[in-house]
């Protein structure tokens, strides 16, 4: 394969694919742009979820902190979100609202452009919202019934506020989404099998920093067909997202990762993949041919 | 005759029972050829089908917003149509709830809340477009040259202006859009004459289209970026979400 020429057949993204597309560096973009050409990504409703459990919540979240009365300036809610919370929570939303707000000029310790800066926000959330549907395919296909992935975001710069707390809030009802969902059975009943054979390869597999996730995965999948599914969770869902990936793919298209946990699960699954090196890689080493596998 | 001047905010938007405009005065923040940019909206009002309209009236709120200028012999005034009434209805009936001044004319007309915003919303933004395609012109036979700094300066007060006095104009969403692209660090810079005309194209065609959806503004995003338009330049770091 020609490095940079286009992959050919159909390309089935992992959410670690997806979120490099829509805003990683313009280098890996290009290394993206190399491999899928002009040809379609297909995405499914659970990797939309992915991404907007991921990076959209978490705009949203900052937006309203950037609401808030008790905060006076821009320079205030973003100290306020990078101080008070987690570093990985906000970071995205921290990154992207400080790039956006120096990119249109507003200034940083003037309570004047706090308006101007939330409608700003707001805008842009919409415009990843609307450029990830019509950057990617959705296939529709989600054997999970994921109650979260069915949520949408309707675009309403008018009233933004309404909307991202109407959106919110139904994303955030896990307890709602879970009773909705058929995340245990998929694992128990629909995919018993494969979920025994992954779990019992994790254990086969000797620790190294290749099979860490994999590992991971494995343990959990292990809790969730020793319970008959009664733990399952979104939080835990979120854990063995990967194998729920890879479980629900279309054999006949190719699933695009940057994780490495993929290599093993694509392996039980017999699912052709390609394995794509990370952002630091591509943009330290410069791009390098993705590794083609075709499962076992 | 009805003037704004640059950095006053007008949203005029529709509801399902309420057609309202604001108007918020707040200092310039800049200024279009140096000089004040003034629009008519009064012409806005007429294309509309209401001419002379001086006053828009929300009885939900039991209070008018007038435009200052003098209040001519009024003729109909916008009312929102109930839950039962159709999308469109007469103006100018004797009846009318929202009737307040001077007698109604014989003749009717038929017009929609929708059509009457987009007019507005158009009529605002028309002399924002001329200068904004003017200025793509100038900057496509400048590409390469430092006098093209002028150019994209002058384009980025434009798009800033429209977008502050027309701030829910779904055509501002593309031009922020395109915006971004340009000034997300000095890009501008690296685009070649050629995107600047197919950028063109596409803002002149976009602005000649009514009623601007989200498909429409989705479309023309996309179009930029299909030109190599990155309308979402921000980088962040893969690693830094919780998943």
């Amino acid at each position: 394969m020609i490095l940079g020429a286009t992959v050919p057949g159909k390309h089935f993204l992992d959410t670690s694919v997806v979120r490099p597309v829509m805003h990683g560096t313009t280098v890996y973009k290009n290394y993206f742009q190399g491999v899928f050409g002009n040809n379609s990504k297909y995405v499914s409703p659970f990797v939309e979820m992915e991404f907007t459990r991921s990076y959209l919540v978490s705009l949203i979240d900052f937006y309203f902190i950037l609401r808030l009365p008790t905060l006076d300036t821009i320079a205030d809610a973003m100290a306020f979100a990078s101080n008070q919370y987690r570093a990985s929570k906000l970071k995205s939303a921290l990154q992207l609202a400080g790039q956006l707000f120096e990119v249109r000029g507003f200034q940083f310790n003037s309570s004047v452009e706090k308006p101007r800066a939330l409608f700003a926000l707001a805008d842009v959330i919409f415009r990843v919202h609307t450029k990830f549907h019509r950057t990617f395919t959705n296939t529709g296909r989600d054997s999970t019934r994921c109650a979260r992935a069915t949520i949408r975001l309707n675009i309403d710069l008018q009233n933004a506020e309404a909307e991202f707390r109407r959106f919110s809030e139904l994303f955030e009802d896990t307890e709602t989404c879970r009773s909705k969902c058929s995340i245990d059975r998929f694992f128990t009943r629909r995919h018993k099998k494969m979920a025994e054979k992954c779990v019992q390869e994790a254990k086969e597999l000797k620790s190294s920093p290749d099979t860490t996730g994999f590992k991971e995965i494995g343990n959990h999948l292990e809790k969730i067909l020793e319970t008959k599914g009664k733990v399952c969770s979104c939080r835990l869902c979120g854990n063995v997202g990967d194998a729920v990936i890879a479980l629900d793919c279309d054999r006949e298209m190719t699933l695009h990762h940057v994780d490495k946990s993929f290599n093993q699960l694509c392996a039980v699954m017999n699912q052709l993949h390609s394995k794509h090196p990370s952002e630091t890689a591509v943009v330290k080493h410069g791009p390098t041919e993705p590794e083609k596998m075709s499962g076992e | 005759m009805i003037t704004l001047e640059a950095g006053t905010r007008v949203g005029a938007r529709v509801d399902e029972n309420l057609l309202e405009a604001e108007e918020v005065t707040g200092p310039s923040r800049s200024s279009v050829s140096g000089a004040t940019q003034r629009i008519s909206v009064a012409a806005a009002v007429m294309l509309a089908g209401s001419a002379s309209q001086t006053s828009w009236v929300n009885p939900n709120k039991s209070t008018e917003y007038s435009f200052p200028g003098k209040p001519v012999a009024a003729t109909s005034v916008l009312t929102p149509d109930s839950e039962q009434e159709p999308r469109l209805r007469e103006v100018g009936n004797q009846g009318d709830e929202g009737f307040r001044f001077g007698k109604a004319r014989s003749t009717k007309m038929k017009i929609s809340k929708a059509a009457v915003t987009d007019s507005v919303i158009r009529l605002i933004r028309a002399p924002f477009v001329g200068q904004l395609l003017s200025c793509l012109n100038k900057i496509e036979g400048a590409v390469g040259d430092p006098r093209c700094a002028a150019h994209i300066d002058k384009l980025f007060v434009v798009i800033q202006t429209l977008s502050e006095v027309s701030p829910y104009d779904p055509y501002v969403r593309v031009l922020l859009a395109f915006y971004d692209s340009l000034a997300f660090r000095n890009r501008w810079c690296d685009y070649s004459a050629r995107e600047y005309k197919q950028a063109y194209e596409v803002l002149n065609h976009l602005a000649e289209q009514p009623f601007l959806n989200e498909s429409r503004v989705g479309e023309a995003i996309m179009e930029l970026e299909k030109i190599g338009f990155s309308t979402l330049p921000f980088e962040m770091s893969v690693d830094a979400d919780d998943t």
